[in-house]
């Protein structure tokens, strides 16, 4: 018999119930009060159902609100994915999805779309350079890693940081020359929501949802290149091009979701120990658990950023790692004494 | 049959090659040699991760390399020397990625399991297990794999008394199922007893093979090894030690 263990899908129905109470009081968090059975009301409109709602809070809820909150929840799963596929390849679980490049790509985007003032793509400029340099940095990353037609996951893992520096290094020397832009550069490199519309989730969301369930497909080569390229070749898996695919998924969903965010840290590193911790290490688990609880954290991360002045959203990145690191310190105490993190 | 026809290639400083030899359905073949002679590195090459120069590999008359990954784990089963480090897979997980590219049967996993003693550790955290138990699950993973050939590199390391011996068994029982074995061992009298065949390596290149009573002497050992070497015979049948080692005893 195959079983799965009754306490998984407990701990996955709560899971996904958190997922979507934080997201509806999420909608209700603002100046203007809304009743929650209001925002409720309003959500379901949008789907023809239920629709005796006033006009002023549906669109408060679903014009002002709701793209936000849709963003930090597709940016949190993205990353959140993108953290247990990386740590899979790279057999490392100090890894996340910025090591291969993305993150520094990105900035370089944005950084030459600001410092030049580029407008070639009208007001997508800054995230479309921001997605096409990611893409580019991690493809470069991923040809100069090749030996013999194959990417070993050091030689990877190498590289990505190199390059990333190298990179890092063009963004502070342009900024170094023209310092006027540091300011708007910074709110980028610290992440944050705000400003996320409709147009950013209808891109931006489908990607992330087509990329993690491919991504979740992929579960079992993802197992299997945890015990190595050798092993994975071992019992059939063709290891680079699964390496390719799921590395390709990863930096298209992640890179599409740093151009709408800027960097967010924490949430790739540390939701899929979190997962692991719950449901041990199969990516069957870990990728699902990994965005469904990235998605939640990220919410309440936006929230906590909204609430803490009056009138002004704090980046969320300086949220995610005050409230995230100690929680998840506590979280390690508390569940470490299990398996793999005490062994 | 899986051949070796001629196989050469460069690891290290080591020229190793060119090696040729096959392995047959219900054979266990064993590779000995002295550490850096070349053995694991035969294994790679088998196992894709060393490109060859020149040579082939057949396997059942097709050419390794005109063959798809998925075809080629249904032919050849390997189980490394070093214990993999999976971040929390449990022992099912590792015993469903060696079978990931045949159809899902619990009771063969289960027995596969049982064979090597290792069916309680199914819901454990392979991290968990002790290096022993470890390779055990290693060896119940390709039994579930269920290859024609497998090949098996120091199996015997981690193993205490008693699971070498149910290694002996495991062997002996994948070799009455028709399954060709190859196997690396330090342990030449071990590969002498359950050996049909043994091939004896030194720098990369072949000293002795064939028959294990043909391949294994005492001049062959001493090329092969370096060192004096004598025998006697014992109730299990004939024993080789080397002789400034025995002496010092």
């Amino acid at each position: 018999m195959k079983t799965i263990h009754s306490k998984t899908y407990l701990y996955f129905i709560v899971s996904i119930l958190a997922l979507l109470a934080s997201f509806i009081l999420s909608l209700d968090i603002g100046p203007v009060k809304i009743p929650v059975i209001d925002v409720i009301k309003s959500v379901l409109a949008q789907f023809g159902i239920y629709g005796n709602v006033k006009l002023s809070d549906y669109i408060i809820v679903t014009q002002l609100r709701e793209p936000e909150t849709i963003g930090a929840a597709a940016v949190g799963a993205s990353l959140g994915v993108g953290g247990a596929v990386i740590q899979s390849i790279f057999r490392n679980p100090i890894s996340e999805p910025y090591i291969t490049g993305v993150s520094s790509g990105a900035t370089l985007g944005a950084v030459l779309a600001i410092v030049f003032g580029l407008t070639i793509f009208g007001i997508l400029t800054l995230p479309l350079l921001a997605f096409i340099f990611a893409i580019i940095v991690v493809g470069f990353v991923y040809t100069i890693s090749i030996r013999n037609g194959r990417a070993p996951p050091l030689i990877l893992l190498l590289s990505g940081i190199a390059i990333s520096l190298f990179v890092s290094s063009f963004v502070a020397l342009l900024l170094y020359s023209r310092p006027r832009y540091i300011n708007s550069l910074f709110f980028w490199l610290l992440g944050s929501l705000s400003g996320i519309s409709w147009s950013d989730d209808y891109i931006v969301a489908p990607l992330v949802i087509f990329t993690s369930v491919a991504l979740f497909f992929m579960y079992r080569q993802l197992n299997a290149l945890q015990l190595g390229d050798v092993y994975a070749r071992s019992v059939g898996i063709n290891v680079e091009r699964s390496k390719l695919i799921s590395m390709g998924l990863t930096t298209v969903s992640v890179a599409a979701c740093v151009s709408i965010s800027g960097l967010i840290g924490f949430v790739g590193l540390i939701f899929p120990h979190v997962s692991r911790m719950i449901y041990g290490g199969s990516n069957k688990y870990v990728i699902p658990s990994s965005a469904i609880l990235g998605a939640t954290f990220l919410i309440i991360a936006n929230d906590i950023a909204h609430m803490i002045i009056i009138g002004e959203v704090i980046p969320v990145g300086i949220i995610t790692g005050i409230i995230g690191v100690p929680f998840f310190m506590l979280l390690m105490t508390r569940i470490s004494k299990r398996g793999y993190y005490n062994a | 049959m899986l051949e070796l026809r001629n196989i050469s290639f460069k690891r290290g400083n080591l020229d190793i090659g060119p090696i040729n030899f096959s392995l047959h359905s219900g054979e266990i073949l064993t590779i000995c040699g002295k550490n850096g002679s070349g053995k694991t590195s035969t294994l790679l090459a088998l196992n894709r991760e060393i490109k060859p120069e020149s040579g082939e590999i057949v396997i059942n008359d097709k050419s390794l390399k005109t063959l798809k990954a998925q075809e080629i784990s249904r032919y050849t089963g390997y189980v490394q020397q070093e214990l993999p480090e999976p971040l929390g897979l449990n022992v099912r997980d590792i015993m469903e990625i060696n079978g990931f590219t045949r159809k899902y049967d619990y009771n063969d996993l289960y027995n596969s399991m049982k064979t090597c003693g290792v069916e309680n550790f199914m819901d454990r955290d392979y991290s968990t297990l002790s290096g022993g138990e470890k390779r055990m699950v290693m060896i119940a993973a390709v039994v579930y794999q269920n290859p024609e050939y497998i090949m098996l590199d120091e199996p015997s390391s981690f193993l205490d008394i008693d699971k070498i011996n149910l290694l002996i068994k495991i062997l002996k029982d994948l070799k009455s199922r028709g399954k060709g074995i190859l196997l690396v061992l330090h342990d030449i009298n071990l590969a002498y007893n359950i050996s049909d065949s043994i091939i004896l390596m030194k720098d990369g290149k072949i000293v002795s093979k064939g028959s294990r009573n043909v391949a294994v002497n005492i001049k062959n050992l001493e090329t092969t090894y370096d060192a004096k070497f004598d025998s006697y015979m014992s109730p299990e049948g004939i024993r080789f030690f080397p002789v400034e080692f025995g002496a010092s005893h």
